[in-house]
């Protein structure tokens, strides 16, 4: 497994994952500190640092679309099978390699955020304890999606194949984590406006129908947390809800996820 | 002899149509000979390799590398006795030469890549410089997959189609390299080629192959000896050559107004004194004995396959 992962190691003459990284971290800085002077708000620097946790998990989609789907595409995937590796050593070296990607990716992101954030923006406003918690979870987070992007990747058979099934599946759960995200924070009750005779607006408080009930609303909460999307949205807006049991879904789904695409891949047939 | 690679029954059954690419089908390998797989398209010659690679699991039947069996639990160390090339060159096209075999290396865990401008000059690509693998010709590509399949010093080769679309210096370049792996490392190769003209001026070997099984294993010597020799001559009057032939019991075939195969034991200086005796002049003479061409035609029915 160690040989397979120095040599995947050995393609990364052109990071671009980490470019990326670097750039959307100083963007986002940058676009706190035009909004600062434009607007004269208050921007806490840490604002923005868990925004990097979807786009990250975006870099990993299309990180396991190219790699792993060129792996297959240019025979790669064949040398180190005929060269004695087992399968689920090279499929393990991969995840591993793909988890490296995109952690050392949003590590570039944070630090081209930080860094530009000490110096313009203004103090965070979350103390350390639980920014490192926020962290902690999301670093969790990119692990299950480079467990099903790889996944996805290493079974579709070539380059074009993955890369597209991995942008799909990612748009995919983005589209349903906002949709259950916008039922999640309907609220309770809605103001209704009914117009007298005379002209005179009167303001009722009705009960929301799209507000979800308490059986229901735990349903999508745990939808949510087996979603990295819906994870990774929930931490950019402010935090998981209940985090031990986000840490013990993403685990649960980063394992069931390997065991699954191993299980596959072995009985794979590679051409 | 020890076998290299012995399959015996081997199947391997694709979709749900139940399409048999292998069936039945049983080749011995033996230790440092040029093994020639030849088989129409389909035959399941590619498969084979990639069923041998562990790229596929067979259906059913089995194969054993060096005795040691498909499913054993040293499959893997004795994998790394073995280089492949199949169909495309595995390469890295963003990577020179140098580059994809120091990753090879790494692969196989080899800890001493000292060697790599060793295998580079052997396969001819020592001056590619910074020149990276999507610039290279076929030829080239073709080369530094056999130079890659080479590295760690590998036992057995198999290739697959390694001349198809190359140049005729690209087929002079891989079949010189074959002879020489087999004649400096005493390495076991086995090929599978539609090119019988350039097999039949390396291998040792044949396995012939159809719809999946294995029609005959024959060698080199088996070949030369099967095959009837005849002499094709060109002659003044072919009437006389049919006499005098006649009234001496030898078998001959007339082809056209003045060309006929002469079969059997008479040589060509007999022939030539008989006929001039009969005042009947050769024109031209040419000796011939079966060739793999002419095997493969018979064993396989050629118009089947033209």
């Amino acid at each position: 497994m160690r040989n397979v992962f120095f040599a995947d190691l050995m393609t990364c003459k052109n990071p671009w994952w980490l470019y990326c990284g670097g750039a959307a971290g100083l963007l986002a800085a940058l676009n706190q500190y035009q909004d600062k002077l434009r607007y004269g708000d208050v921007c806490p620097m840490d604002e923005t640092l868990t925004t990097v946790f979807p786009f990250a998990g975006f870099l990993i989609c299309l990180f396991c679309g190219l790699f792993a789907g060129s792996e297959a595409e240019n025979g790669g995937l064949r040398r180190q099978v005929i060269a004695g590796h087992s399968r689920a050593k090279i499929y393990l070296a991969h995840l591993l390699f793909t988890l490296l990607a995109g952690v050392s990716a949003a590590a570039v992101y944070l630090l081209f955020n930080i860094v530009p954030g000490l110096l313009l923006l203004d103090a965070p406003k979350s103390s350390l304890g639980p920014t490192v918690v926020r962290l902690c979870l999301g670093t969790l987070t990119l692990a299950v999606f480079a467990a099903l992007f790889h996944m996805i990747a290493m079974l579709a058979g070539n380059r074009a194949r993955a890369l597209l099934l991995c942008i799909l599946v990612f748009l995919g759960m983005l589209m349903l984590a906002a949709l259950i995200e916008g039922r999640l924070e309907a609220p309770e009750s809605i103001s209704a406006y009914t117009m007298t005779v005379d002209g005179v607006q009167e303001v009722a408080s009705e009960p929301n129908p799209r507000y979800l009930s308490p059986a229901a609303r735990q349903a999508c909460q745990f939808v949510m947390m087996l979603l990295p999307a819906g994870q990774a949205l929930q931490l950019t807006m402010g935090g998981l809800p209940w985090p031990w049991l986000a840490a013990g879904c993403s685990l649960l789904v980063t394992a069931g996820a390997t065991l699954a695409g191993i299980f596959l891949f072995r009985k794979k047939d590679l051409k | 002899m020890e076998n290299a690679l012995t399959a015996t029954d081997l199947s391997k059954v694709y979709g749900r149509k139940q399409f048999r690419a292998l069936d039945g089908c049983s080749v011995n390998v033996p230790v440092g000979v040029i093994y020639g797989l030849i088989g129409p398209n389909g035959a399941g010659k590619t498969t084979l390799l990639r069923v041998v690679c562990g790229l596929q699991r067979p259906s059913g039947g089995g194969y054993s590398l060096w005795g040691v069996p498909h499913d054993g639990k040293n499959i893997g160390p004795v994998r790394r006795r073995l280089g492949a090339v199949i169909e495309a060159p595995a390469l890295d096209p963003h990577m020179t030469a140098r580059e994809n075999l120091r990753r090879q290396y790494r692969i196989l865990g080899l800890p001493d890549e000292g060697d790599i401008p060793d295998l580079l000059a052997f396969a001819g690509l020592g001056d590619t410089g910074k020149k990276k693998a999507r610039d290279f010709s076929l030829g080239m590509r073709q080369r530094l997959g056999i130079a890659m399949a080479l590295a760690g010093g590998p036992d057995l080769l198999l290739l697959d189609e390694p001349l198809n679309g190359l140049d005729p210096q690209g087929v002079i370049d891989v079949r010189e390299m074959i002879l020489r792996l087999r004649a400096e490392r005493r390495m076991t190769v086995l090929i599978s080629s539609h090119n019988l003209g350039e097999l039949e001026k390396i291998a040792t070997h044949y396995g012939f192959l159809e719809k999946g099984r294995t029609v005959r294993e024959i060698t080199a010597a088996e070949l030369e000896k099967s095959g009837e020799r005849r002499l094709r001559v060109t002659v003044s009057d072919v009437n006389i050559l049919a006499r005098a032939l006649y009234a001496r019991g030898i078998d001959y075939r007339v082809l056209s107004g003045n060309e006929a195969a002469v079969y059997g034991a008479v040589t060509p200086v007999e022939l030539s004194a008989i006929l001039a005796k009969e005042g009947c002049e050769i024109l031209s003479l040419e000796e011939s004995g079966e060739t793999l061409e002419s095997y493969y035609v018979n064993l396989m029915g050629g118009e089947k396959h033209a």
